[in-house]
């Protein structure tokens, strides 16, 4: 960086003109990483604000209002028990089942980032030698690399953030309104509202690195890369009930349902009634963040760890 | 000041374990700096090994090589590369390419030049690269290894791939900028003539190692064609030689004058290559700008 502050004048007006494009704009591989995966970024930038935009029809449609109507009042004198229309009002079924869809859609985020970074991300350019290219341009392949992952990880990690606190909103509104169900439905559900998200597709931007690295083609790494994340995803899945110590069924402080002790009955309430999943073992409503933070730091260790590997395999093949 | 722009001590690389499949092997050489050096050699001998081993895109499995006094990745800034295959970003436009070389660049590149090379070939800025032709690739290549100013140029098979015209065009171009900036370049080829008009260096790779290095006239001086009586040639040491009936035709490595009932000519330069390439068992012969000076380069 140049500053005017020397005591003599400057001899070229250059440094003046880069100085004022360097401040506003992206340079070096920062540019060049964003104008290379324009279309990739403005696509995600989009499924994160269509996604935005699913959500609030699902809160504002003539549907969701009608669910809403439908059990406004339930429980109270006057008005019916909340889960008499849980399994037959039409209204209150697509929302739930709407609800659950977004939640899957979440949840399955990561297979698709891999793909993406495994093929267009970096197999593509090891495949093709533009990433050679790159090279002999003055950036240090290990430099390329970390850039290639940050630029897309700060995009991942805004929007996924953005995309888990909005539908955290969602969920509020509808459990406000005694719309879900304890039980296996939530079980998703659960999982989806905090920053183990956010991890996951990380995690998949790490997986989609690493297989790009190790088969250096594009389809290969687009399905090896996809496959890997998935296969990841569901291996944690079964463990995620049991990160955290877990209460006995029954106890007070517990998950308690009224009118109901079994799994799958009663209505759901992540705030006030308090389980990670009922159908596992009972978690009082303050272990959600222990839970889900140590959720995220095993999956954000296991990016880690992979993108680590990801160097390695860089380093071993390249000067 | 650093004269060596490339130094190689040992070099080896294999790709795979399997033991036959060294693509370049036990290689020791030095190219000073300020030279145009025709890196030549049948299809297959370890030209683009070499060059992507000195431009720091592969590492050595055995051995050193040292580029302007550093590693490879320590010069990567004074090193222009083009791959065989000319790599481009097919979705850039031309001018975005540039673009990514300004930016790759800090501090070194020099737009007008790679824009003036560019124009040079009538190519619009705003076409993209997938729509551009061979040719038309290979020339806003160049621009982009051109345009950051290197001090060596590693190009492998530059000119491959051309009619005659562009390749005629280009090596102006090449050559015109190489000499403006005192840039050394090696340029990689399997059909010499396309480089003898450029070149005042040779390196000859053949089976994974370089067997012959120096400067293009005092390699050619170093040998005679010799036609006469079949007769022994020695102490002169024998690279080919044909007999027909009574008569012989040899290329010899001489040592001292010849003495003898023969007609002696200088060989061609393509006529000394084939009879090197025709006799693989032939000696080595580095003159000594081509010796490495220190035994081991600078680690990679």
């Amino acid at each position: 960086m140049s500053t005017s502050t020397s005591p003599h004048p400057a001899p070229a007006p250059a440094p003046a003109k880069t100085a004022k494009t360097s401040r506003l704009r992206p340079s070096g591989q920062l540019w060049t990483v964003l104008r290379l995966h324009r279309t990739a970024l403005w696509v995600w930038v989009a499924f994160v604000v269509i996604s935005i935009g699913v959500l609030l029809w699902v809160r504002y449609g003539s549907t969701g209002v009608d669910a809403a109507a439908t059990l406004a009042g339930c429980g109270t004198a006057g008005h019916r028990a909340c889960d008499e229309w849980m399994w037959s009002d039409t209204a209150l079924v697509t929302t739930r089942d709407r609800l659950l869809e977004i939640g899957q859609v979440l949840r399955n985020l990561a297979p698709v980032v891999a793909a993406w970074a495994g093929a267009a991300l970096i197999g593509r350019e090891l495949e093709n030698g533009t990433a050679e290219l790159a090279w002999t341009q003055s950036v240090s392949p290990a430099r390329w690399l970390a850039t290639k992952l940050a630029v897309p990880a700060a995009f991942l990690t805004v929007g996924a953030g953005v995309l888990v606190a909005s539908y955290r909103m969602l969920l509020d509104w509808s459990v406000t309104h005694h719309m879900l169900r304890a039980g296996y439905e939530k079980y998703t559900l659960y999982f989806n509202i905090g920053p183990a998200t956010v991890a996951y597709t990380l995690l998949g931007l790490a997986v989609g690195a690493l297989a790009a690295l190790l088969l250096r083609r594009a389809v290969p790494a687009l399905v090896a890369g996809a496959a890997a994340a998935w296969l990841l995803t569901v291996a944690i899945a079964p463990w995620r009930g049991s990160l955290w110590p877990v209460g006995a069924v029954g106890d007070s402080s517990l998950w308690h349902l009224p009118g109901s002790d079994s799994c799958g009955g009663g209505i759901y309430n992540h705030n006030l009634i308090d389980s990670v999943d009922p159908c596992i073992s009972a978690q009082p409503a303050d272990h959600y963040l222990p839970v889900q933070l140590v959720e995220t730091g095993i999956v954000l260790a296991l990016a880690a760890v992979l993108v680590l590997i990801s160097f390695r395999v860089l380093h071993r093949r390249n000067a | 000041m650093n004269d060596t722009a490339i130094e190689t001590v040992g070099l080896g690389k294999r790709y795979s374990r399997k033991r036959s499949s060294w693509a370049l092997r036990d290689c020791s050489f030095r190219l000073p700096t300020g030279r145009i050096c025709a890196l030549v050699g049948p299809n297959g001998a370890g030209k683009s090994t070499l060059l992507a081993l000195a431009a720091g895109l592969l590492r050595p499995t055995e051995g050193t090589v040292s580029v302007l006094g550093r590693t490879p990745g320590e010069a990567r800034e004074l090193i222009g590369y083009v791959a065989q295959d000319k790599p481009l970003i097919p979705q850039l436009s031309i001018a975005d390419t540039l673009r990514m070389g300004q930016e790759l660049n800090p501090g070194r590149w020099d737009m007008a030049a790679a824009e003036r090379i560019v124009a040079e070939g009538k190519l619009d800025p705003s076409e993209r690269v997938r729509s551009l032709s061979g040719g038309q690739r290979t020339r806003v290549a160049l621009a982009l290894a051109l345009g950051k100013r290197p001090e060596l140029m590693l190009l492998d098979e530059p000119m491959a791939d051309l009619d005659p015209l562009a390749r005629h065009q280009l090596m102006g171009t090449l050559m015109a900028e190489a000499a403006e900036n005192g840039t050394t370049v090696v340029m990689s080829s399997h059909v010499l003539t396309e480089l003898e008009g450029s070149c005042d260096y040779l390196l000859l790779v053949d089976g994974g190692r370089v067997r012959l290095g120096g400067e293009t006239e005092d390699i050619v001086a170093a040998h005679t064609l010799l036609t006469g009586p079949v007769a022994d040639l020695a102490p002169h040491t024998v690279i080919e030689q044909r007999t027909a009936g009574r008569g012989l035709t040899a290329l010899v490595r001489r040592d001292g004058p010849i003495e003898g009932p023969w007609e002696t000519a200088e060989p061609s330069l393509e006529e000394l290559l084939l009879a090197h390439l025709r006799s693989p068992d032939a000696p080595d012969l580095l003159t000594p700008s081509a010796e490495h000076r220190t035994d081991t380069a600078v680690r990679a």
